[in-house]
C-alpha cells in the first residue's frame, strides 16, 4: 500500500463532531468584546476641551453692542458652563483616507446664566447637547 | 450590532473548526471531560488574544500547552481512572464502520509524538512548519514523525487486508 492509499483511507475519517451539549457550552463561553481603554484616556482631551470652551466664553457683555440691539428685551447670556455627562464609544470607521477613526458620542449639559433685564437675580438655563466626535487612532 | 456580529463570527468559527480542535484536545488529554475543559480554555484564550478569529496553528499550540499544564496538575491515579473513558475520535461512512473502528484503534496505538503530528497535519490542516510551531519541535522532526506514523499504519493495514 502506497502513501496515497493510506492517506485516502485516513481521508474517509472525519473528526467526531462535538455533541450538542459541548457546542452549547462553547457558544456560551464566547469572550465578551472588551471596551477599548482608549475611551478612558479620551476623557482627558475632552475635559480639556470643555475647560477651553468655558475660558473662551465672554463673561461680560461686549462693549460694541449696537444701541438698537441693547434695547431688545431678551435676556442676555453672561456666563456658560459645559458639563460633560457621558461618553460612549460608537465604534471604529474608516475616513476618506481609509484610516481608522473612532467615533465618540459625548453628551453635555450647557448651563447658561442670563442677566435679568430688570437687574434682579440672574436666570439659569440648562440645555442638553450631544456631539459625535471623530478621534483618529494612533497607528504603529 | 458589532456585538451581534462577534457572536455570529464566534458561532461560525466553532461550527467550522470545533471538531478538529476537539479531536486534537482528545488526543492530548486522558478523558473526554479534560479534553472539553482544555478545548474551551484554549478557544477562549486564543480568541481573546487575537481579538477575533485566531490562527488555527495558535489554537492547536494553546491546546497542546494547556493539556500539558492539566497533566501536571492531575495525579497519576486520576489519569489511570480516567483513561478508560476515552470517547470516539472519528466518524466515518456507515458502510465503513468496521474500517473506521480499525483505523481509529491503530491510530490510538501510535506513539503520542507520531499521533499528534498526524492529527495536526491531516485533520488539522497545518503545514509541517505550523505543526512544528504548535508542538515546539523542529519542522524536520514533524515531517519524519508523520512519515513514521504513515509507515506504521501502512504495515498494520497491509496485514489486516491480506
Amino acid at each position: 500500500m502506497k502513501d496515497e492509499g493510506i492517506e485516502a483511507l485516513l481521508g474517509r475519517l472525519q473528526p467526531a463532531a462535538p455533541d450538542d451539549a459541548l457546542m452549547a457550552r462553547l457558544r456560551a463561553a464566547r469572550p465578551q468584546p472588551k471596551r477599548s481603554r482608549r475611551v478612558i484616556y479620551l476623557w482627558a482631551p475632552l475635559a480639556a476641551a470643555a475647560v477651553l470652551a468655558i475660558a473662551l466664553i465672554p463673561r461680560d457683555q461686549p462693549a460694541s453692542i449696537a444701541p438698537d440691539m441693547a434695547k431688545v428685551e431678551e435676556p442676555q447670556p453672561v456666563t456658560s458652563l459645559q458639563h460633560l455627562m457621558d461618553v460612549a464609544d460608537l465604534g471604529i470607521v474608516e475616513d476618506e483616507n481609509n484610516m481608522p477613526v473612532r467615533l465618540i458620542r459625548t453628551r453635555w449639559i450647557n448651563e447658561v446664566v442670563y442677566a435679568s433685564a430688570d437687574g434682579g437675580e440672574p436666570v439659569k438655563e440648562g440645555r442638553l447637547r450631544e456631539e459625535v466626535l471623530p478621534v483618529s487612532l494612533p497607528i504603529y | 450590532m458589532a456585538n451581534r456580529d462577534t457572536e455570529q463570527d464566534w458561532n461560525d468559527w466553532l461550527g467550522e473548526h470545533a471538531g478538529r480542535f476537539l479531536l486534537f484536545a482528545r488526543q492530548q488529554t486522558r478523558c473526554g471531560q479534560d479534553a472539553e475543559d482544555v478545548l474551551q480554555e484554549a478557544l477562549v484564550e486564543t480568541w481573546k488574544r487575537a481579538g477575533g478569529r485566531p490562527d488555527n496553528a495558535l489554537v492547536f499550540a494553546t491546546i497542546h500547552r494547556r493539556a500539558i499544564d492539566l497533566a501536571r496538575r492531575t495525579d497519576r491515579r486520576t489519569i489511570r481512572e480516567k483513561a478508560s473513558e476515552a470517547p470516539d475520535l472519528f466518524s466515518g461512512p456507515l458502510e465503513d464502520a468496521e474500517m473506521t473502528a480499525l483505523l481509529e484503534q491503530e491510530i490510538r496505538k501510535l506513539p503520542d509524538a507520531q499521533r499528534e503530528v498526524l492529527s495536526l497535519k491531516f485533520w488539522g490542516g497545518l503545514t509541517f512548519a505550523e505543526v512544528a510551531v504548535a508542538l515546539d519541535i523542529p519542522p524536520g522532526t514533524a515531517a519524519s514523525r508523520y512519515r513514521l506514523a504513515l509507515d506504521a499504519l501502512r504495515q498494520i493495514l497491509s496485514i489486516c487486508t491480506i
